[in-house]
């Protein structure tokens, strides 16, 4: 296993703090492309109706 | 209710990446889990410079053949890159705040002209809004679409040219990666989960494109 990385069983008691960032940038950039692609479903279904 | 193959394919895929990234990819040992938002800020990077790189060839290839196919393909094409790029510049600080020490630096010239980039495909879809005739807004745009990725090579070299807190490739650099296996594996996961998700967004974005322009020439507008 190469030194940059940390066996399986220390994984959970290592550095909180920055999971927290990780947590938070995988919720925002999932939430803008679920919302980009209910954005174009919205607008392509208004277009449809010929709203 | 019809189901498109291609974004179905692209969300599962972009969803295995996720839960790959997630549980199944060894912690980086100085950085802990800040350095999981590498699988999902490098490829957004890749995909905004593909996007914008797509927006340029298209546009060139219009002003030549003046086909209205290529506008609205570089249309949808930018707007998908500023989605990206949206993401690029909100996983970035929030990966550089735990192991910088800050969000944000402004001389930083990586981060601040990658920011420029966001801005002028924002202005190029404010100038697609603004021009109400068809064939001025598609010249228009095709001009701005094509100036706006002379700054991706630019953006690329940045980190060679200038003192910058952002660090150098490791993967597309000239000696090899030097990524762990598990690690390389699951960005390249990421890289081609993310690259499907771009062609499925510019699939529906176009044909919202076509379906707009025909309701509006039926209603007897310009398109």
């Amino acid at each position: 296993m190469p030194s940059s990385v940390m066996p399986r069983w220390q994984q959970l008691a290592t550095m909180p703090e920055t999971s927290f960032y990780y947590h938070l940038a995988y919720t925002i950039a999932l939430g803008i492309y679920a919302g980009y692609g209910l954005n174009l479903y919205i607008r392509r279904k208004r277009v449809r109706e010929g709203r | 209710m019809k189901i498109s193959w291609l974004p179905t394919v692209a969300a599962m895929a972009v969803i295995g990446t996720v839960i790959r990234a997630a549980f199944f990819t060894p912690l980086e040992a100085r950085q802990g889990a800040a350095q999981k938002i590498f699988y999902i800020h490098v490829p957004a990077a890749w995909v905004a410079f593909l996007a914008f790189a797509l927006v340029a060839i298209a546009s060139g290839v219009f002003l030549w053949v003046r086909d209205r196919r290529l506008d609205r393909f570089a249309e949808s094409s930018a707007e998908v890159g500023v989605v990206f790029t949206t993401v690029v510049l909100i996983t970035g600080p929030l990966w550089a705040r735990p192991i910088w020490g800050t969000y944000w630096a402004w001389w930083d010239v990586r981060l601040v002209s990658t920011l420029f980039l966001w801005f002028i495909y924002v202005a190029y879809i404010v100038l697609r809004g603004a021009v109400e005739s068809p064939e001025l807004r598609a010249r228009y745009s095709a001009v701005l679409g094509i100036l706006g990725a002379l700054l991706i090579p630019f953006i690329h070299l940045s980190v060679y040219l200038f003192a910058t807190m952002h660090p150098l490739p490791i993967v597309g650099k000239p000696s090899s990666p030097s990524l762990p296996g598990e690690m390389l594996l699951t960005l390249l996961l990421s890289l081609f989960s993310f690259t499907l998700l771009y062609f499925a967004f510019v699939r529906a974005r176009y044909y919202y494109a076509v379906e707009r322009d025909a309701a509006m020439a039926t209603a007897g507008h310009d398109a």
